[in-house]
């Protein structure tokens, strides 16, 4: 993208900034949050903006990123839009209550700066997030910092949808993104408030129609509350399209839906799938790979929750030999985006030359080049 | 402030009958006193008896809006709601039910940043010294000496004093309240909802089935349990302490009732040596001692 | 999944407010209060003691009275009572 000097809503943001902008666009009345690195620059950002009176919002310093959490369950209860933020062993911390949003049906929006674990390590991978694939999340990866901006808009939109009415984290990569600057469209609050309706609760604690939330519930009600998420996760899958379409159509970005195809699907030798910067990582090697001869192509899931079969299958049809880059690994097994894959190959008969390869971990950094080699070698 | 049983009656059934409670329940006598002293209450309850007397789903004995949370997240919960009632231009009065091994042990950390941050909650403490929907394990809160399922030869370290910890936060408003005496709990509680901050109340709450003792004397326990210094009825306003009228004389250990006659009500304290008993006496001497310092 | 996918409504954990939330609990009763009425000083001492809400009173100014569908009989309103206008008798 070329930066003209006429369109004066394109600057230069952090991954980080771009979060803030979008929340401030989205206009939240409760922020509740706690810093860690890489994730402090969106949290430091909003309160600026609360404390300026930019954003009119309660925002809560609270102790920890458990209470980030806690807060944010009874604020968005109380009837009204909530953020909160956070990234590795926040998420971690926070875990309890993580599920506690997603098996109740609690429609927060979260930004995970994507981090590594233990030890201590500051840098990016995606062990944090991914080991809240199951929390009842959806779960959205960025691949630069526009995106970010964009999927955190529409991160309200899908999580607030009264046929989904569900958390949606939005992942992005740590440093990579939260503190590069790049090139950001913003947009309008007009134009925001034409895409994004104000919060309207499904359910508000409220003395006129009182209810208990939570509480204690027998196997028929686990049963009942658990399929019931399950079908929240296929209207999702049906509805996130019609949201990313209608952004697209509106704002003129995320065009392609659920996942991103880079490259000509019909006529490839080899698919490379990657969430996140490698997935943009992948695109800039196919220019590398054309050079040595292969024709690859990029398949980037923009949604890794609810999985995105559907799409991922009609793709994988139309090319001989896949590559899966996980930035992130289900000990004892593979890396995530590779064992769902297969899963999804074999639930469909399909036979397909797969490999899978674990890169980038604990912020190793992958370049072009990098996965351009890996590409050649399974060639 | 005075308070007639009559005034209590004005208010709709807040807990309504045919629950999970145990006969005898002095969480619901304190949850009855408390909670219907309040105008368009917010309960917030973390895991503890009062998550699971509330019966099974769909059906509930809350008849006020409630949010169920995990263990250690009541304060952060509260928080969250009373900011958004305040955003959206709403009065509530937005509480915590929880019970001593939310506040004593598990919850510390996030009711000490709401206490700091003086969020405007009510925190009620309803205190019957363990863990008791678990089947009675040791809290911070078990007295020196009790028996639990986790110190079946009596627990060895005295009892936290969760209210002093409170005061170091410098809030507003902290009451002890009995459930011996439930009009004080309902007068306490309407005094709270008047200040604008962060208010404690911790209700000792006798539990029949955790203490081995005769459902039936469940309010004489919480009496006795006055009278005989065990547990000092007191309110610190702005930082002031001042003992409260059913419990000032027992700052005199001459007026106290002999502890024993407390003590050999529940089976509990049946192990207790005249050791033991020495020492819980030293432990509860020590609590008013430290109390007077900030009369 | 198809085009035609019934977009069901989420189902929320919610309980409501209900009388008898755990069935009729007065059957754990062993023995139950019985009111004499003539020894009722109507103080309501037993209403305020009563854990469960089952000593019910009309409106100001009248007898209490027991609702034993749900009373667990745990004694705590004849213990309290000061008239002995309350005794428990065996089921």
């Amino acid at each position: 993208m070329v930066q003209t000097l006429e369109d004066t809503n394109v600057t230069l943001l952090t991954g980080n900034e771009a979060v803030a902008n979008a929340v401030r666009l989205a206009k939240p009345q409760v922020i509740a949050a706690y810093p860690i690195t890489p994730q402090t620059k969106i949290v430091e950002t909003l309160s600026g903006m609360v404390a300026s009176g930019e954003l009119d919002c309660e925002y809560i310093n609270v102790e920890s990123e458990h209470s980030a959490m806690g807060a944010a369950i009874g604020a968005s209860l109380a009837g009204v839009r909530t953020f909160t933020a956070t990234s590795s062993h926040g998420l971690l911390y926070m875990g309890e209550l993580v599920w506690w949003a997603g098996l109740t049906r609690i429609p927060i929006v979260m930004p995970v700066v994507n981090r590594s674990l233990n030890p201590w390590n500051i840098w990016p991978d995606h062990q944090d997030s991914m080991s809240f694939r199951d929390a009842g999340w959806i779960q959205l990866y960025a691949k630069n910092n526009q995106e970010v901006l964009d999927l955190t808009l529409c991160a309200f939109k899908i999580a607030e949808h009264h046929k989904i009415w569900m958390p949606v984290m939005v992942c992005l990569d740590g440093f990579i993104l939260s503190h590069t600057s790049a090139q950001v469209n913003i947009p309008t609050q007009e134009q925001v408030d034409d895409f994004l309706p104000p919060f309207k609760p499904l359910a508000m604690l409220d003395s006129d129609n009182p209810f208990a939330h939570g509480s204690l519930t027998d196997s028929k009600g686990i049963w009942e509350q658990r399929m019931s998420l399950i079908d929240g996760f296929n209207n999702a899958r049906v509805i996130i399209p019609q949201i990313l379409r209608e952004f697209a159509n509106k704002f003129g970005r995320l065009s392609g839906d659920m996942i991103e195809v880079t490259g000509n699907l019909d006529d490839s030798d080899v698919g490379i799938i990657a969430l996140g910067t490698l997935g943009e990582e992948a695109e800039n090697s196919l220019a590398v790979l054309a050079e040595r001869g292969i024709r690859a192509i990029t398949i980037r899931p923009r949604i890794f929750r609810p999985f995105p079969k559907k799409e991922l299958i009609a793709c994988l049809k139309k090319i001989p030999k896949v590559l899966i880059i996980d930035r992130a690994v289900s000990f004892g097994n593979a890396g995530q985006i590779a064992i769902e894959v297969q899963s999804e190959l074999f639930a469909n008969k399909m036979e397909i030359d797969l490999h899978q390869k674990i890169m980038g971990l604990g912020g190793m950094d992958v370049t072009y080049v990098d996965i351009a080699d890996e590409v050649e070698k399974i060639m | 402030m005075s308070i007639k049983i009559t005034d209590m009656m004005d208010r709709p059934d807040v807990l309504l009958r045919g629950n999970f409670a145990c006969a005898g329940c002095g969480l619901s006598v304190a949850y009855r006193s408390a909670i219907s002293a309040l105008d368009k209450p917010i309960v917030v309850i973390p895991a503890c008896c009062a998550s699971v007397i509330q019966s099974l789903h769909p059906n509930v004995t809350y008849n006020v809006p409630t949010l169920n949370i995990a263990f250690a997240a009541h304060a952060s919960a509260a928080s969250g709601i009373t900011r958004a009632k305040k955003m959206r231009g709403e009065d509530y009065t937005v509480v915590i039910w929880s019970g001593d091994g939310g506040t004593y042990d598990i919850g510390l950390s996030t009711w000490s940043g709401a206490a700091e941050r003086n969020e405007n909650i009510i925190h009620f403490c309803y205190d019957n010294g363990f863990y008791s929907n678990t089947g009675a394990q040791r809290s911070g809160a078990t007295p020196r000496g009790a028996v639990t399922t986790t110190t079946p030869a009596g627990k060895s370290e005295k009892r936290k004093s969760v209210a002093r910890i409170m005061a170091a936060h410098d809030i507003p408003y902290i009451a002890t309240a009995s459930v011996g005496y439930p009009r004080d709990i309902y007068a306490k509680s309407k005094k709270a909802a008047k200040i604008e901050g962060y208010k404690f109340i911790l209700i000792d709450a006798p539990c029949p089935t955790g203490w081995n003792s005769d459902p039936a004397i469940t309010q004489e326990l919480g009496q006795l349990a006055v009278k005989t210094g065990y547990f000092p009825l007191y309110e610190i306003v702005n930082g002031k302490l001042v003992f409260s009228k059913q419990g000032s004389k027992y700052c005199d250990p001459t007026n106290r009732v002999p502890i024993e006659e407390y003590l050999d009500k529940q089976g509990r304290f049946s192990q207790m040596t005249p050791k033991n008993i020495e020492d819980l006496k030293k432990d509860l001497q020590f609590e008013w001692d430290m109390l007077a310092k900030l009369e | 999944m198809t085009e035609e996918h019934e977009l069901k409504d989420p189902v929320l954990p919610l309980g409501r407010p209900t009388i008898g939330s755990a069935g009729n609990t007065g059957t754990w009763r062993t023995s139950k209060p019985v009111f004499i009425e003539e020894n009722c000083i109507k103080c309501y001492q037993c209403w305020v003691a009563c854990p469960e809400g089952t000593i019910r009173v009309d409106s100001k100014g009248e007898f209490p009275y027991v609702d034993y569908v749900y009373c667990k009989g745990c004694g705590m309103c004849v213990h309290v009572c000061p008239k002995g206008a309350l005794e428990m008798k065996p089921e």
